[in-house]
């Protein structure tokens, strides 16, 4: 044929079928060296290590300061029963296990799950914007826990009224996302995020109207500060609910992460290389929705993790999920525990919402995203 | 590896696109599937795949009909170049041609050595190792299709199936891809628009008209000018200049208009 004869000579000269013209071995370690897996793993050591001694020392600050020596002991006499040695007061005792310990790991699962949730979903529904509250859970949560706060929903659960009302309404809000976007056949990336901000400002109407019907400023004001979020209602016993749905989530996703990268690809690659996106989908959908139900009942609609901490983390370890998902997982642990701090630290003797805090953290960050993808179109 | 339908008929919307349609591919060689706009080509190729559901008819692979094999194990045999580019936020180059191994691996399973040297060689084959590094939306239109290529290549299928892949391509880079897939001697269907590209890369074709297989032959066979006017409604010519021919279209409609 003509086309080998005319193609073939410039073809050899960009490398086509030249295999043997370098070691197999050369191509191999360029390629291994390309995929930075030795670096990128190094990278997801120090933000473990970083996290770990953010952890010890973000539990000795607040009002009362304890050294973090102190706080290790503390913990390791609780923990594995190293003898007690009276180096410390009865109430530091209290305020780190019984008040700062709990409120720290809280915001350390509450902050991987947010950030994994909202790493899913962007490669989910293939948008870089998309964050785990398009779900509408959160606009649910909120109208659950207004309803709690505001008119005593619930009631019969006691102290745990508004965090198990508002993960119902996180389920109720998640359902109807489900069924608006699965009209006409399978839950596609579009539909979803149609359905998830309709559903989402429908809810969130509804919370205005029950916040303007209960007339009461003190009301108001409690809904307000658990909408915006906080961790300082973190106890022992709201933990394990919460760590159970981040822990089985994350661990789910890690276990489908190249099934996220090939979502991320689209449906048709996906598909064709032994992936079925649709079932694949919604099944993580779901498990999403679940989890960030968990989440914002107990800590509220904290904001901008979701979005902006999977972005950071993909400019540590690059894009792959195989390593985005602990990176992020462990990156927005590490912004929750900071941003705590801040909150209680910030206005004493009154404590921010966490909420607001991240907001102003992860604002100038997505902003500085947004220039940097602006910069990589061109 | 074979791939055939038999009387296969998709309903989209429920308007028949592809009606009573028989393929074969050519072992290790190259099938080109041409048409008109609109006329089912691409619905051929995503009901191959099984994006697209099918009516009725059936479509098998070395005899065995692929409803009875999981996506998976479809995927172990059958690569895809899919039409629309992809957009992926940050993946690089090798991380892409790397994923094209996962039909061989479980969920559960780490890519090994292996995999990294099927995927470099891959790479290596399309000459793009320089690229490894690259992200994806810093990759060309001619770059991101090779690098879909060596995917396929990693991927280890041995029926390629490319769904107009020179598409926003120079020309330069049309004939460098469809050289490539020539080259690589996998059982490929190829759907193209351009007649010329066809007639020097295709072994056989298949001409599809309002859903349906028109005519399906060896290459010099079936691009006849005459059974080409007939199909795309416009006169066309063949020129030939020592060993090269082209064909020539023109002066237009070759049907007034009513």
């Amino acid at each position: 044929m003509t086309a080998d004869v005319t193609v073939s000579p410039r073809a050899a000269s960009t490398g086509l079928g030249s295999p043997e013209a370098r070691g197999a071995e050369d191509v191999l370690a360029g390629f291994d060296a390309a995929l930075g897996f030795g670096r990128r793993r190094r990278a997801l050591f120090v933000l473990a290590v970083v996290l770990a001694t953010s952890t010890v020392v973000a539990v000795g600050l607040g009002p009362v300061f304890i050294p973090p020596g102190t706080v290790m002991r503390i913990v390791s006499h609780h923990l594995i029963g190293v003898p007690r040695e009276w180096t410390w007061s009865v109430s530091d005792d209290a305020i780190i296990w019984q008040v700062r310990l709990p409120r720290v790991l809280l915001g350390i699962v509450v902050g991987a799950g947010l950030g994994v949730t909202g790493l899913a979903l962007q490669a989910i529904v293939r948008n870089p914007l998309a964050e785990p509250y398009l779900l509408g859970v959160s606009s649910g949560a909120s109208t659950g826990a207004a309803a709690a706060i505001l008119f005593g929903v619930g009631a019969s659960f006691g102290v745990y009224a508004t965090t198990i009302v508002a993960f119902i309404g996180a389920l109720g809000a998640m359902f109807m996302v489900m069924a608006l976007a699965g009209v006409g056949g399978a839950i596609t990336p579009g539909r979803m995020l149609i359905a998830g901000v309709a559903v989402s400002q429908m809810l969130h109407a509804s919370t205005s109207l029950l916040v303007l019907f209960a007339d009461s400023e003190n009301a108001a004001t409690a809904v307000l500060f658990w909408v915006l979020g906080s961790t300082a209602a973190g106890e022992w016993s709201l933990l394990p609910w919460a760590t159970i749905g981040v822990g089985v989530t994350t661990g789910v996703l890690s276990w489908w992460r190249r099934r996220l990268d090939l979502l991320a690809l689209g449906d048709e690659p996906a598909r064709a290389m032994g992936v079925d996106p649709d079932h694949t989908r919604t099944v993580l959908v779901i498990l999403i929705a679940l989890c960030t139900g968990a989440v914002v009942a107990v800590a509220g609609g904290i904001g901008f993790v979701g979005l902006a901490v999977p972005h950071i983390a993909r400019r540590f370890v690059g894009a792959a999920h195989a390593l985005a998902i602990p990176a992020t997982a462990m990156l927005g642990a590490l912004l929750l525990v900071w941003a705590d701090v801040a909150a209680r630290l910030v206005v004493q003797p009154r404590e921010l919402p966490i909420g607001v805090v991240t907001a102003v953290v992860g604002a100038p960050v997505l902003v500085a995203l947004v220039r940097r993808l602006h910069l990589l179109d061109n | 590896m074979e791939l055939a339908a038999r009387s296969l008929t998709v309903e989209l919307g429920g308007r028949v696109v592809v009606d009573c349609v028989d393929l074969d591919t050519l072992e290790g060689a190259v099938l080109g599937l041409l048409g008109p706009n609109g006329c089912g080509k691409s619905t051929v190729v995503r009901s191959l795949t099984g994006s697209v559901p099918i009516r009725s008819g059936t479509v098998t692979l070395d005899g065995i009909d692929v409803r009875s094999l999981t996506t998976r194990e479809i995927a172990q045999r059958v690569a895809l170049v899919p039409q629309d580019a992809m957009t992926v936020p940050g993946l690089s180059v090798a991380e892409v041609v790397l994923l094209g191994r996962t039909p061989h691996r479980r969920d559960h399973q780490s890519f090994g050595a292996e995999d990294r040297r099927i995927a470099a060689d891959a790479l290596d084959t399309v000459g793009c190792t320089h690229l490894a590094q690259r992200r994806w939306t810093q990759l060309s239109g001619g770059e991101r299709q090779r690098v879909h290529v060596a995917r396929c290549l990693a991927q280890g299928a041995e029926v390629l199936l490319l769904d107009e892949p020179t598409n926003h391509l120079d020309v330069r880079y049309q004939h460098e891809i469809l050289a490539l897939v020539r080259h690589s001697g996998l059982t490929t269907l190829v759907v193209l628009h351009d007649l010329n590209l066809a007639a020097q890369y295709c072994d056989a074709v298949a001409l599809m008209s309002a859903g349906a297989i028109r005519c399906c032959g060896p290459t010099e066979a079936v691009l006849d000018p005459a059974v080409l006017t007939e199909i795309y409604e416009i006169d066309v010519k063949r020129l030939v200049d020592g060993d090269r021919s082209a064909f020539a279209f023109g002066p237009g409609p070759n049907r007034a208009p009513t």
